[in-house]
């Protein structure tokens, strides 16, 4: 009984780390330029096909098929930034949702189009797929602690980035002030692109932890708009609060997939955020919106 | 150029600017009532879909074009309009009742949301909608005894004064009365203080309520009225199609209706119009790309929201102020001929406006 | 009775006071300046007044009413109207639209009369616009009637706030740095308003205000105030012969030395 509740946990926490992963590529976003990238999903599944599509390819073995897309996905999500997000800056917030929201569509459209990957569900071969590892009495499969540890790697290279490097702390510095940065000689245009392409490679290595769960299909995206309530719940400006709401999204959908009746499990990542919004209508982490005048 | 001497404060009040548009406006009028004696059934019934959409599109407009109020599960209401319409004709109901209980049922729905939306800003209230679109559209789905589940409900068609408007046309006039109605009304609370009160709120909402403009009361009011119309478009809308279902209802309407108001040009009511008219459109465009592209392409499911998606960006990115923005450029450019100047309507590039605490 | 009094007034965000036991009281009928040095509190006392923010100690009444009871829309209906330091206008809709939401507290007709356009609604409009003519008048904006109001001047724009708070015909003004942004024309013609303002309109009015020359010329009482406390108060001439604010501005002998 105990080992199923915490069979249950565990997995319920290895979703909400890639719940947590798109959510951190949503929150970087927002940090800098106050978007919120509705598409932020399809680039975790731009990035899953790619590293199949590089998989096919003779002689490729599975860790340079990954690196080849990270790097693929780095340079689309900058190129994204640079022809469809910089032009709107400025824009209402309004506007700029919807253009996220058609980059989604349009995205997603665009992956069934593509001849080979279509609407078919492909499975991705990785290594350690369909391997399990023993802790005592638990079992966990391979992919699941594939998952909880890559992301902690992650979000370590990525506190350290931050906090340590140059370019990390004039990141910083654009999220709080952009003509400030600007004037203190920060390139703030080309640091936007940067962070689109590291939220881009994130989302990438999500796809890829995440395709051998799911496996690979052009509405794979979809899991983007559950990790919305992750990113809220943590507070959308916070990068350790979105890998905290992730957790708790992915344990209270593990829960509620098992205890309560069906079809909630859909819609308790929804439920759980309108109830932590009436309590702390800033997430949990969330920095206060006031003006001041 | 036409100058306007205005001698009166009713010049300004009243609804047409001057004579010459109360003219153009009266001959769209009469086209438009006898639309049915030039239009075959089916352009006709989609003509009554133009109508259906636009009325949302008015719903959505006054909410977020107005009130500058994000709604991402606009659907959640078109669906609770419907499925309350359902419910009741089914029971019998008489329609003359029926709608306005729709009406009232998708308004309670917009006073739930839109209470708690006080104390959210911006993305939370965006996501907010959007949850609270999630959980209607689970809810339909699951709530088997009420609404039949994916099984979907059965209507008849409307049956008003003893008459059943089972036609094309009887249908259409219904849609065209109806539209009249909301568009009349929401003319009239734009001209009121209440409808200053809601632009104000979108503009700026310290000094909105710095002028004695109560948020609170404001922001639930725009919601409730914005629910109440979108639950009677519901009505028609289930009404015309006599068969809903909760796939209907789903977040990517959601994003439709909102590319109405969008691609039509947010803070206008012609906008709602024009977007209804260009996303029923839409669909028919596409059908006719469809002859002229590879079969491999064309009968690709994905071909849709690909297009879809374009269209949104394209948009955003080069007319964002939509198609009536476009149209007013246009008549602007005839208008003052050959003394157009391009900047004209150029607004000013900003850097990100910050809405967090500087 | 003073028409608003402001009884130990104090406001702490997290450890900073940025106001301290801050206490004045203003006169029907008086043009009351508050001036200070930046970053004294001068506009922390104006949001606590206007009900912005909640002041951590301290009350507020004005016109017999305790403000502390009260919500920010409730001031206008009572009495009150401000203007803001940068400018907040309703920067997508016209002059005229801007000056008519002024009106809102004197929006007597109800929602269903509005939605039908009742015959008692166009009356009431009519005497809106009325009331916003005359502002309009007042304040010379004829020209500017239709125009959007985000592609102004900055000056204009200064001008409409005034004129918005106007509508709402208050009995006392609060002006947050009028004059900030002005060239010495409009500033000696706002001077004239406010006179005008307060002459014609026996409206009272409290500024905040930096321009020490618009300052002595309007005012009748000063109050200055430095790091959030109350440094003195008097006529102009008085504050500006007082040794502690000339310290507060220019410093002592020792930090020039």
């Amino acid at each position: 009984m105990l080992n199923e509740f915490l069979q249950l946990i565990l997995s319920g926490i290895a979703i909400g780390c890639v719940y947590g992963l798109v959510a951190l590529g949503f929150v970087l976003i927002y940090k800098a330029t106050e978007v919120v990238n509705f598409a932020q999903g399809e680039l975790m599944m731009f990035g899953a096909f790619i590293a199949l599509t590089m998989g096919g390819l003779q002689f490729m073995p599975f860790w340079l098929s990954v690196v080849l897309a990270v790097l693929a996905m780095a340079l689309i999500g900058g190129a994204v930034e640079r022809a469809v997000i910089r032009p709107v800056l400025g824009q209402p917030i309004f506007s700029i949702v919807m253009i996220t929201i058609g980059l989604g569509f349009f995205a997603r459209g665009l992956a069934s189009l593509i001849p080979g990957w279509g609407t078919l569900t492909h499975r991705l071969p990785t290594p350690y797929a369909d391997q399990t590892v023993a802790f005592g009495e638990l079992v966990l499969s391979a992919g699941h602690l594939m998952i909880i540890l890559v992301t902690i790697v992650l979000c370590v290279l990525l506190f350290a980035f931050f906090r340590y490097t140059r370019m990390g702390v004039a990141m910083q510095a654009i999220s709080q002030n952009q003509l400030a940065a600007h004037y203190m000689g920060i390139p703030v245009a080309r640091i936007n692109t940067l962070i689109w392409c590291i939220s881009a490679a994130v989302a990438a290595i999500a796809g890829i932890l995440l395709a051998p769960i799911t496996f690979v299909h052009a509405n794979m995206g979809l899991i983007g708009l559950k990790a919305f309530p992750a990113a809220v719940i943590g507070g959308f400006g916070s990068i350790p609060g979105a890998i905290v709401g992730g957790l708790i999204i992915g344990i209270v959908e593990a829960l509620s997939g098992r205890y309560l009746p069906d079809g909630i499990k859909d819609v308790s990542a929804y439920v759980v955020l309108l109830a932590v919004l009436i309590i702390r209508p800033n997430g949990l982490f969330g920095e206060k919106l006031t003006k001041k005048v | 150029m036409r100058f306007l001497f205005k001698t009166s404060y009713n010049q300004d009040i009243r609804l047409f600017k001057d004579r010459i548009t109360m003219g153009w406006y009266l001959a769209l009028g009469v086209v438009l009532l006898v639309l049915p004696l030039l239009l075959g059934e089916y352009y006709l019934s989609q003509a009554s879909f133009v109508l259906i959409y636009a009325i949302v599109g008015l719903g959505l407009m006054l909410l977020s074009g107005f009130t500058g109020q994000i709604s991402l599960g606009h659907a959640a209401f078109l669906a609770v309009g419907a499925y309350t319409e359902a419910v009741l004709s089914a029971r019998g109901v008489p329609f003359v009742v029926s709608l306005p209980m729709a009406m009232a049922v998708s308004a309670a729905a917009g006073f739930v949301v839109g209470l708690p939306a006080l104390r959210l800003k911006g993305i939370y209230l965006a996501i907010a909608t959007l949850a609270f679109g999630f959980i209607v559209e689970v809810t339909l789905q699951q709530w088997e005894s009420v609404t039949g589940g994916s099984m979907g409900l059965l209507l008849e068609p409307v049956t008003l004064l003893g008459v059943t408007l089972d036609s094309e046309s009887g249908f259409y006039y219904l849609a065209l009365g109806l539209t009249g109605l909301t568009l009349l009304i929401l003319k009239n609370l734009l001209r009121s203080p209440t409808g200053r009160a809601f632009v104000a709120i979108r503009d700026s909402e310290i000094s909105a309520r710095s002028m004695g403009i109560g948020l609170a009361r404001y922001k639930t009011l725009a919601f409730v009225i914005s629910a109440a119309i979108t639950g009677l478009a519901g009505a028609l809308y289930a009404h015309k199609l006599q068969f809903i279902s909760p796939e209907q209802f789903g977040v990517f309407v959601s994003i439709e209706l909102l590319m109405i108001i969008v691609i039509g040009g947010m803070g206008s009511l012609h906008g709602a119009f024009l977007g209804a008219l260009f996303m029923t459109m839409l669909p028919e465009f596409i059908a006719i790309l469809r002859e002229y592209l590879p079969s491999s392409l064309a009968y690709q499911p994905g071909l849709q929201p690909t297009i879809f998606g374009a269209i949104l960006i394209l948009f955003v990115l080069l007319e964002p102020a939509g198609l009536y923005g476009r149209w007013v450029k246009i008549r602007t450019w005839f208008q003052l001929f050959p003394l157009y100047r391009k900047g004209l309507m150029k607004r000013e590039k900003s850097y990100v406006k910050s809405d967090r605490l500087s | 009775m003073a028409l608003l009094t402001v009884e130990n007034l104090s406001m702490e965000f997290g450890g900073i006071r940025a106001a301290d036991d801050v206490s004045f009281r203003v006169g029907e009928g008086e043009i009351y300046t508050i001036i200070g040095p930046n970053g004294a509190g001068k506009t922390t006392i104006f949001n606590m007044i206007s009900l912005i923010y909640r002041s951590s100690s301290g009350r507020i009444w004005f016109d017999g009413n305790d403000l502390s009871a009260r919500k920010p829309q409730d001031l206008t209906h009572l009495g009150l109207a401000r203007t803001f330091q940068n400018i907040e206008l309703f920067e997508h809709e016209t002059v005229l639209q801007n000056l008519l939401v002024g009106r809102h507290c004197h929006s007597r007709t109800r929602l269903w009369q509005q939605m039908l356009f009742t015959p008692a609604t166009r009356r009431a409009e009519i005497e809106h616009r009325e009331a916003v003519e005359q502002v309009i008048d007042l304040l010379n904006l004829q020209h500017y009637r239709d125009s959007v109001v985000g592609n102004l001047p900055y000056g204009v724009q200064k001008l409409i706030e005034l004129g918005r708070a106007l509508c709402a015909r208050p009995r006392i003004l609060l002006l947050d740095e009028p004059s900030s942004g002005l060239n010495v024309e409009e500033t000696d013609d706002l001077s004239f308003w406010i006179e005008d303002i307060r002459n014609l309109l026996g409206i009272t009015v409290v500024m905040i205000e930096h321009d020490m020359r618009l300052v002595s010329q309007v005012s009748d009482r000063v109050l200055a105030v430095s790091n959030g406390r109350v440094l003195a108060e008097g006529t102009a001439r008085e504050i500006q012969e007082n040794p502690a604010v000339a310290e507060a501005y220019l410093g002592t002998r020792e930090d020039v030395a």
